[in-house]
């Protein structure tokens, strides 16, 4: 089946089988590994990528449904390889160990500030409640994202 | 890897009942997918027919028709926690969609859907329950219009092969008016307080291992109706779900609110007559310890937010109608 969707702004037109999920397609079809698979049920927000702006799984999402639709990877946010902000506030605010939840975790903060450029502490926790970390303890990735939205505050943040 | 099917993307709901036609074996809609898609990559769904609905736009609609709240079954729970129509006429849901899993899933997860997953602890089910919701269901063999509480118990009442649910309706009005200003014209059976619009007024509550993103363990909706002089209970909906198969209404325990002010002796009352369900429900279950102390929260919860909400009622209805509140839209997709 013919799929025609935009990814990163470039309009794609694929041979997808039926029962592909977007994340396949993009990892295997198109080389865009950014988004990685989790748990692959929707807990973990490893392979969260951007539908028309909004945060969704891709692992639950069968490419199909993503016909005419913008998608924006990871990949999308320093496509000429200059680092988005949330990017470079990530690496100075230490938010990342591993780096396997990181991208998921830039994406839903990515459509966080796309929606509310400036959120408040809570907004942000709320946001990244469907990405799961499990070296950072969170405390850096808020941090990350308060600076990168210019909210960021000289005192401690609340402990998770 | 998923097995193989066949999938069809119709544009209208018209397109996919031609489509019908030409299936042969399971069909299986697709809404969201946050339900059927994992199922599907584990096995445990083997359709030989996919049909995706959600990219047909009479579908994804919330509005109001000037006498019930309409939506399109593919309306997802961020359009329904965000819509203003839905806070102001239907606060239940709007509460209850917004506490459905992660900012991710609720982008994608829709209203029919989580009637059609028919899990023990969907959280807009015991809503669904609470508002006296009624669905419009549609097939091969033309549209059947049921009420929600009938078709999760009855036997038969259910999907059909090739069925899908189209819309879900419910009586307009925590407020008795609409989110612009205008007045819907309320039953007038309802109350007979030289008219004044009763007062009336929903919540939900749910308790999970987490804040957010989790499976409730407790869910619960309550719709109370009342005359606006003394406050007395004219009428109420309760309804509580993960207690068993499917969500249920606690019709011994509305009656006994009937005629009672939403005062704290009665919340003490209902919590008793609560943990007693609970009891009833899951008798000797290991949850069941928890489950009963647990409720008493709920409770605390629910009904804590329907009496902050009297009181707010109460106050504004001598400033006239409210305007809404600072959400967006108040009709969607329509």
């Amino acid at each position: 089946m013919e799929l025609r969707f935009t990814v990163n702004g470039q309009k794609q037109v694929l041979e997808v089988e039926p029962q592909a999920r977007l994340l396949d397609v993009l990892r295997e079809q198109l080389g865009l590994t950014g988004a990685k698979e989790g748990c692959g049920e929707g807990e973990c927000g490893a392979c969260t990528v951007l539908v028309d702006n909004l945060a969704v799984n891709s692992c639950l999402v069968l490419a199909h449904q993503a016909r005419g639709r913008s998608v924006t990877t990871v990949e999308g946010l320093a496509p000429s390889g200059k680092l988005d902000a949330l990017q470079q506030a990530f690496i100075q605010k230490g938010a990342i160990q591993c780096g396997y939840c990181t991208p998921g975790m830039l994406m839903s903060a990515k459509a966080l500030l796309l929606r509310k450029p400036k959120p408040t502490e809570e907004e942000i926790r709320m946001a990244l409640a469907g990405n799961l970390c499990r070296c950072t303890g969170y405390v850096n990735i808020l941090r990350a994202v308060q600076d990168a939205a210019g909210t960021a505050e000289s005192g401690e943040v609340r402990k998770a | 890897m998923m097995h193989k099917f066949r999938m069809a993307c119709p544009d209208s709901v018209a397109e996919t009942l031609e489509l019908l036609a030409g299936m042969e074996g399971e069909i299986a809609y697709l809404g969201g997918g946050t339900d059927l898609v994992p199922q599907m990559q584990d096995g445990r769904r083997q359709p030989d027919w996919v049909v995706d609905l959600s990219q047909i736009p009479e579908l994804a609609c919330i509005r109001f028709d000037g006498e019930r709240i309409r939506l399109g079954s593919t309306a997802t729970f961020t359009q329904i926690a965000g819509s203003a129509l839905i806070e102001e006429q239907g606060r239940c849901l709007a509460q209850a969609a917004g506490q459905v899993g992660s900012v991710q899933i609720r982008n994608r997860a829709t209203l029919g859907g989580n009637i059609a997953s028919a899990s023990p602890a969907g959280d807009s089910l015991p809503v669904l329950l609470a508002l006296d919701a009624k669905l419009t269901v549609l097939g091969p063999a033309g549209e059947r219009r049921i009420s929600f509480e009938r078709f999760q118990i009855e036997p038969g009442e259910g999907l059909r092969r090739g069925e899908l649910i189209a819309g879900i309706d419910f009586a307009a009005g925590s407020r008795g008016h609409t989110g612009d200003g205008r007045h819907v014209p309320a039953d007038k059976s309802d109350f007979s307080a030289g008219g004044r619009h009763p007062i009336r007024v929903s919540a939900f509550g749910k308790i999970g291992s987490r804040q957010s993103v989790t499976i409730a363990k407790l869910n619960m909706a309550a719709f109370l109706e009342m005359e606006p002089g003394e406050g007395i209970v004219v009428k109420s909906r309760l309804a509580l779900g993960a207690l068993g198969r499917h969500p249920f209404r606690l019709r011994n325990v509305e009656e006994e609110m009937r005629g009672r002010r939403l005062d704290d002796s009665l919340i003490v009352d209902v919590t008793k007559r609560l943990q007693e369900v609970v009891d009833g429900a899951i008798p000797g279950r290991y949850s069941q310890t928890y489950k009963r102390q647990a409720i008493r929260g709920l409770a605390a919860d629910v009904f804590g937010d329907l009496q902050q909400q009297v009181s707010v009622e109460k106050a504004s209805s001598s400033n006239g109608p409210d305007q809404g509140g600072g959400k967006e839209e108040q009709e969607i997709g329509c």
